[in-house]
């Protein structure tokens, strides 16, 4: 049983690096020369308005589309110049949800958590079920366990399509916009789940997300995309973001205030 | 690796090590409870001290060796466990995690008959409805103008109508061809060949062009019918012009019971044409020239031949939408019931035309 490189790499490569990204659909591009690295164990949101190109960057990233140009390493191998089998190992590496939760549809939600475990592991069914109950118990969502994705609301899918995304042990977890749709002490667990995974098992995350609340409580580090200079206009560590950008554009995103605040908003 | 020692009477120790992860978890859980189970009435002690890395699977693992009933004295202690890791084991009662009990006991065979019954009678009285829903829209449509949105029934029309000349083109001809040659090949045994021009003519005109024609447009738009509007269903579209206090029946049906009433009797003549040119070329074989064919079909086939064909066809036609977007409209949630309506579509519509086709046989013949 192969199990993904990511974890073999030494210490010292980041566990995503982008490189000179450039981002796009046919010929419009949305991002172009996007470089940043995520370090091990490093908890990384990707901000920026809405249609800035925040999916499109984090699809490219997981490879699955082809940049337009520049190069992703995961663990220090390009997922974009990867043959298919050699891509498919480190995607395997990944936790990865999507924005819509991308249950799916023919599976109960507990089939659904061991799907993966099914594919790729030896661990026997009843072994199985519990480790999906757990991961649904870490997003509360047992109750809802023998359900179909159809009969969820949109805030469960996205749990339980985090629950799927953890069921391989994968080191590096890549959300969308996990938290978009919850209420907020739902949300304010899932980010003590995050911050507990990454203290204790030491994972990496890359999330985009738009709450401010859980950005300021979870994030080390942040990366800005806008969408009319179509590259990145920051990166840095939130609160320093918030309070000392030079960028209007930066502090009205941290300060919720459309129109260019000169007076900041201290919590 | 879980390496049972026995000491004396004392704990056995079960060492795990190095990573325990998804892909290496399922021997060493297996042999974990093989242990618990052949130990059962002595502690176990398992050692975690040389534990390098766990994920979820491993705590799993941990949480499910500490939480198995023991009987007393015979309990699961974890020894050495990093608290960076003991942290991650939950502390909740496994009943929490454990198998949910089956809230209904099977149904018998008479239950599930009479439930199989009263569904399939509902399904019946709603497709009733539906029919009315639409002859009610139809009325409107006539009396007010607007109501008809004729720019979505061309669209509907070319997709499902131009689009399926080449499919349509192709069975009609191999249709005519077949017939020709399993009849002439019997009929030339008599010497009656010419008759065969009666034979192909009649049935091609009368049945077979609109029948075939039928079963292809029912695989290709009853089923894509059933499958947009099902989608549009799932996305809660529907919702959408429902409380915008619009009708869907004059938004997504109607347009596709015009489209499809226009263009199955186009796509049938095109099916009769080349049906009995098919019929032609191989008649061309048993000697039998294109001008006799064509004088002799002219005495054995009159207009009304082509008419029922044509009057045929638009029924079908009709049939065909009207049951496509009822499936399409009851769709309940999710890709998968997209799949079932779009399936159920061609299928009903199947049996529906060749319902019908006896219907009109009986009903001219008689
Ligand atoms: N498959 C696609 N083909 C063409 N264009 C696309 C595709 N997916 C997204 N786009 C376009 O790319 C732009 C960025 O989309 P993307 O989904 O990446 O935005 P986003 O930043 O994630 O927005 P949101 O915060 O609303 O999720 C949008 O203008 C969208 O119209
Ligand atoms: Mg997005």
């Amino acid at each position: 049983m192969e199990r993904p490189a990511v974890s073999a790499q030494a210490q010292t490569t980041p566990a995503v690096s982008v490189r000179d990204l450039k981002v796009g659909y046919g010929s419009r591009v949305l991002l172009e020369g996007a470089s940043f690295d995520v370090q091990r164990g490093e908890i990384l949101v990707i901000l920026g308005a809405s249609g800035c190109g925040k999916s499109s960057l984090m699809k490219n990233m997981i490879g699955l589309y082809r940049p337009m140009a520049g190069d992703v390493l995961i663990g220090g191998e390009s997922i974009v110049r990867a043959g298919p089998t050699e891509k498919a190992r480190l995607q395997r590496g990944l936790g990865i949800t999507y924005q819509s939760g991308a249950l799916f549809g023919s599976l109960t939600v507990l089939e659904n958590i061991r799907f993966p475990l099914d594919e790729f592991t030896d661990i026997g069914l009843e072994q199985k079920n519990l480790i999906a109950r757990m991961l649904l118990h870490q997003v509360e969502m047992v109750e809802a366990q023998s359900r179909m994705p159809a009969e969820l609301s949109g805030g469960m899918l996205k749990r339980a399509g985090i629950a799927r995304a953890m069921a391989l042990g994968a080191e590096i977890l890549m959300l969308d916009e996990p938290s978009a749709g919850l209420d907020p002490i739902t949300a304010a667990n899932l980010d003590r789940t995050i911050l507990a995974l990454r203290d204790n098992l030491g994972l990496t995350f890359v999330v985009v997300t738009h709450e401010l609340q859980s950005i300021l409580k979870v994030a080390d580090r942040a990366v800005m995309l806008d969408a009319t200079s179509r590259s990145i206009i920051a990166e840095g560590v939130p609160s320093e973001l918030r309070d000392h950008s030079q960028d209007a554009r930066v502090r009205q995103f941290f300060n919720r205030r459309p129109d260019a605040p000169e007076t900041e908003v201290r919590r | 690796m879980p390496a049972p020692d026995a000491m004396k009477a004392d704990p056995v120790i079960l060492a795990l090590e190095g990573r325990v992860t998804a892909y290496l978890v399922g021997p060493i859980w297996a042999e974990a409870l093989e242990t618990l189970s052949r130990y059962a009435d002595r502690p176990i002690v398992i050692d975690a001290s040389r534990l390098e890395s766990i994920d979820d699977t491993g705590i799993a693992l941990l949480f499910d060796l500490k939480s198995r009933p023991r009987s007393v004295g015979a309990e699961v202690e974890i020894r050495g466990l990093a608290p960076s890791l003991a942290a991650l084991i939950p502390d909740y009662a496994p009943d929490d995690v454990a198998e949910p009990a089956r809230k209904w006991p099977p149904l018998g065979i008479i239950e599930r008959a009479g439930r199989a019954a009263s569904l399939q009678l509902a399904a019946a009285a709603r497709m009733l409805a539906f029919l009315g829903d639409c002859a009610a829209a139809l009325l409107q449509a006539f009396h007010r103008r607007g109501v008809i949105r004729w720019g979505e029934v061309l669209s509907v029309a070319a997709e499902a109508g131009a689009n399926a000349v080449p499919i349509v083109l192709l069975i009609g001809f191999l249709m005519g061809v077949i017939i020709a040659f399993e009849i002439g090949l019997v009929a030339q045994q008599f010497g009656a060949v010419i008759f065969v021009v009666d034979g192909v003519g009649v049935a091609v005109l009368r049945e077979l062009g609109a029948l075939m024609t039928a079963i292809v447009f029912a695989g290709r738009t009853g089923a894509a019918f059933a499958a947009q509007i099902g989608t549009q269903k799932v996305n809660e579209e529907v919702n959408a012009i429902l409380t915008f206090g619009l009708d869907p029946v004059r938004f997504l049906v109607l347009p596709r019971l015009i489209a499809a009433v226009l263009v199955m009797p186009l796509l049938t003549v095109l099916a009769d044409v080349v049906g009995i040119f098919g019929g032609a070329l191989v008649l061309a074989g048993f000697n039998i020239g294109f001008v006799q064919f064509y004088n002799h079909l002219l005495g054995a086939v009159g207009i009304e031949d082509f008419l029922v064909g044509v009057v045929k066809a638009a029924v079908f036609g009709l049939t065909i939408a009207a049951i496509g977007c009822q499936r399409g409209l009851a769709t309940g949630a999710g890709a998968t019931s997209v799949g079932l309506s779009a399936t159920s579509a061609v299928v009903t519509s199947i049996i529906w035309i060749v319902v019908l086709d006896g219907f009109f046989t009986v009903l001219i013949s008689s």
